[in-house]
């Protein structure tokens, strides 16, 4: 466990170091959601509609514009290559580094949501179904946005290439999450599509990090 | 595995390749031929859906393909990775454009078959949403594969991607069952046996099979269109370094 | 039970059932075409390769 400790230190080092990454990830979702009122009108029962379903695909971009740094500097300078040598299980590296991209991208995202929230006149009695749906659907952006990043390394346009590939993906996110706010506010429970955006979390941390070690082994072996 | 490294060697697969096609060619001629009389003129009209019942002889069976394509893409990517086979990497790059052709079919020929049943060009619902997201797997596939300077790289990262996409099969296969919505449940691959009339089902099942032969006949020619390329580049690299 | 007129017309759907077979036919026949110029465009690059590779190695 010791290896895996000195890993995630040095994770947790690096963002702090590059801690305006997450300041442009926060601006960028902002930005996104503000657009709205200004595209389609301040009428403010059509923003509340809306709401839910423009906050969290704003997320979803913000999310895919930080995963391309997830691997590429280690992969740049070598460290990926030690890391993938070293004795700590790729898998669990994988994790480390997801879970620290995660405390400084969806963290933030979810922290900045009330007040987007606000600004798009989303009720108060959704905000807590909101606030779960993006505590649970988050994780899996950071997850599946590895495999991305891992897979359209070293490729040309990458970026955009690992948002093309891992978007589709994502879609089932964006419908629960989206869904359990939306049905939260028609009177149903959220229950249901809560419980299925947790299935998707469970089935993103089974296999993300097994599909972007793998990813990884080959970018290294190249 | 010999079976399968047998058939690596590229000149073998070659010739074997090149004796099987012209009789993939005529048995798609056959099978597309009398599948074509029969769903455009000898089958009967729907009592409720009328002529455009018929569009079901080609939705159906290129949704078919667009599932029967991307898993033998999956099953021939885990081969690659697992067995490091050359050839079964190949048949992945030869089939992915044929099922993004089924796919593309499957979504318009749905939407034209769905205006003048339903009333609607398309909704988001289970099964539709999931087919367009195979699609967009397709395009992601071949997209990636394209995308490395080196293209040993792409083979494998792409041969990843198709892996982990295929948690969408499943989806698709099982959506009209698990959400009640706008696209219908299955009526022919069921537990029970199909539901669906025989004077229908024939003209279905010959479409089903033309697809399968036009599938085989095209990826055979692509495989060696690839296997050229690739003895190309070796060639190219030689004549390089002499 | 099928005249050829009913057919060619198919009444009102007509017009979404022949736009189905005519997208199909180009849709496979295009992708047909494509891969069979691509075989016979691989097929004259690695004869013209291969000759002169041929070259090559007699000259050297």
């Amino acid at each position: 466990m010791s290896g895996l400790s000195v890993i995630l230190r040095r994770e947790i080092r690096l963002a702090l170091r590059h801690s305006t990454d997450s300041f442009m990830v926060v601006g960028f979702f902002v930005i996104a959601v503000v657009l709205f009122p200004f595209g389609v009108g301040p009428e403010s029962n059509m923003l509340a509609r809306i709401g839910p379903g423009v906050i969290w695909v704003a997320a979803l971009l913000a999310a895919m514009l930080s995963m391309e740094r997830l691997f590429q500097t280690d992969y740049e300078d070598g460290s990926l290559e030690l890391l993938v040598l070293s004795p700590v299980p790729m898998e669990l590296t994988v994790c480390a580094k997801v879970f620290v991209h995660w405390l400084t991208t969806g963290v933030p995202l979810i922290l900045t949501a009330p007040l987007l929230a606000l600004m798009m006149n989303v009720p108060f009695e959704a905000w807590p179904v909101m606030l779960a749906s993006l505590a649970l659907g988050t994780p899996v952006l950071s997850l599946i946005g590895a495999i991305g990043a891992a897979l359209a390394l070293g490729a040309r346009r990458g970026g955009v290439l690992l948002s093309l590939l891992v978007l589709p993906l994502l879609i089932p996110v964006l419908i629960f999450a989206v869904g359990a706010i939306d049905a939260h506010l028609m009177g149903g429970g959220a229950k249901a599509n809560l419980l299925l955006l947790g299935g998707v979390l469970l089935g993103a941390l089974a296999l993300a990090p097994w599909a972007s070690a793998a990813a990884l082994r080959q970018a290294v072996a190249s | 595995m010999n079976i399968l490294h047998r058939f690596a060697n590229p000149t073998r697969f070659q010739r074997l390749s090149k004796k099987i096609e012209p009789w993939v060619l005529v048995l798609m001629l056959l099978t597309m031929g009398s599948g074509l009389y029969f769903a455009l003129f000898s089958s009967p009209v729907d009592y409720q859906q009328g002529h455009i019942v018929r569009i079901m002889y080609i939705h159906v069976p290129a949704a078919w393909m667009a599932l029967f394509c991307y898993t033998a893409m999956a099953i021939a990517a885990a081969i690659s990775l697992i067995w490091k086979h050359g050839l079964a990497d190949i048949a992945v790059k030869a089939t992915a454009p044929i099922g993004a052709a089924f796919t593309f079919l499957a979504l318009v020929t749905g939407s034209l078959w769905g205006k003048p049943m339903w009333g609607t060009w398309w909704v988001w619902d289970a099964r539709l949403t999931s087919v367009l997201v195979l699609f967009f797997l397709y395009l992601g596939y071949m997209a990636l594969r394209d995308a490395f300077d080196d293209p040993a790289r792409g083979a494998k990262s792409s041969a990843i991607l198709v892996l982990v996409g295929f948690v969408n099969v499943p989806i698709i296969k099982f959506s009209v069952d698990w959400w009640n919505t706008l696209h219908q449940p299955a009526s022919v691959i069921r537990m029970d046996g199909p539901t669906i009339h025989v004077d229908m089902l024939m003209p279905l099942l010959l479409m089903a099979f033309a697809f399968k032969f036009y599938y085989l006949w095209v990826m055979l020619v692509r495989i060696r269109q690839e296997l050229m390329a690739q003895r190309i580049r070796a060639l190219k690299h030689r004549q390089a370094i002499e | 039970m099928n005249d050829t007129n009913s057919i060619l017309s198919m009444t009102e759907h007509g017009a979404y059932v022949w736009p189905t077979y005519g997208l199909a036919a180009v849709v496979l026949i295009g992708l047909v075409v494509l891969s069979l110029r691509a075989l016979g465009r691989s097929r004259a690059e690695l004869e013209r390769i291969e000759l002169e590779t041929g070259r090559q190695r007699d000259e050297a």
